[in-house]
């Protein structure tokens, strides 16, 4: 992978210049304050805009697990959203505009431009992710319980992991496509694989969809069952993404 | 209902965040060589001016050229 270094200095530099790293960042920040007060207080919310309409005791008493729940769900979909977003025009503006031509006459290969753009945009969401957590951590912890950090920690990997599998199925459809939103398309094509595929008994749990129990159970200090199968798998996904994006790009003509 | 005193913590950095966004939105929108799509500079100003959080968001996202 030559030049992989250069590159991905470059690609940083552009997430910095363009502010997607910012951007990224503050999206899933604001997911994360706001997740435990709405969990927190939705009971409350419920009652206020159907007042006498809500039987007292329908809605349970939310508790830290309730917390945890809506971080991962609403910092995990919006992740995802912010996932497709950088990954989808990646490689296939680049071949619009003919950049990609341009950056690969200099002594850098093909796999190392492919591995470049798909880290730089594994460590945007690892910054978003890691600001959401953190300051999901905090909020659970004023209006709930203190929960075992090193829980959180890996709920926080966990999660990041999920999101890395979506940039990566994105990244592929970017390879394969011409332009940023058939890239996105395609991307949200293989998403809806994984989402049907995750709902099948037995093998749901090694898609990315299926990390969220396992994640929560982490940011809890329960059990979180075989994790290490899930995990494999996931990381393997990615590495298949970024084989076959490899395979595809090197034969492509830009 | 919550009180206000108890939301603060929750709406401070919100309005922390929006502020930030805001200036800096506003800070690209107007640099010389920006170019964007779909509207004006003038209308791109009033969308990141007037709808919070996220009238910054869709510029970032949709209205800067090399996004």
């Amino acid at each position: 992978m030559n030049g992989f270094g250069l590159l991905l200095r470059k690609e940083i530099q552009e997430q910095t210049r363009t502010m997607r790293l910012l951007v990224v960042a503050i999206v899933l920040a604001l997911f994360g304050i706001t997740s435990p007060p709405l969990a927190k207080y939705l009971p409350e919310i419920l009652r206020a805009v159907a007042p006498g309409q809500v039987p007292p005791g329908l809605i349970p008493t939310p508790t830290t697990a309730d917390s945890v729940a809506q971080i991962l769900k609403n910092v995990g979909q919006f992740g995802a959203i912010a996932a497709i977003l950088l990954a989808m025009g990646s490689v296939a503006t680049e071949k619009e505009r003919g950049t990609a031509a341009l950056v690969l006459t200099k002594p850098v290969s093909r796999a190392g431009f492919l591995v470049a753009k798909l880290v730089a945009i594994s460590l945007n969401l690892l910054l978003g992710t890691v600001v959401a957590c953190a300051l999901g951590y905090v909020y659970t912890a004023m209006l709930f319980e203190t929960l075992p950090p090193a829980g959180f920690v890996a709920m926080t990997l966990v999660l990041w992991l999920s999101l890395v599998v979506y940039a990566a199925l994105t990244f592929l459809g970017s390879t394969l496509a011409r332009s940023a939103m058939a890239g996105a398309g395609l991307g949200l094509v293989f998403m809806l694989v994984t989402g049907i595929v995750s709902a099948l008994p037995n093998v749901g749990r090694w898609m990315p969809e299926g990390l969220a129990a396992p994640a929560s159970a982490l940011a809890l200090g329960r059990d979180p069952g075989d994790l290490w199968g899930p995990l494999a798998a996931n990381v393997a996904l990615i590495a298949g993404c970024a084989v076959v994006a490899w395979l595809v790009f090197r034969r492509q003509e830009l | 209902m919550p009180t206000l005193g108890e939301l603060l913590p929750f709406l401070i950095p919100i309005v922390i965040i929006q502020l930030v966004l805001l200036v800096v939105a506003l800070l690209d929108l107007f640099k010389e060589e920006r170019r964007v799509r779909w509207f004006g500079k003038p209308v791109w100003a009033l969308i990141i001016f007037f709808v919070n959080i996220v009238g910054p968001l869709v510029y970032f996202f949709l209205g800067r050229e090399d996004v």
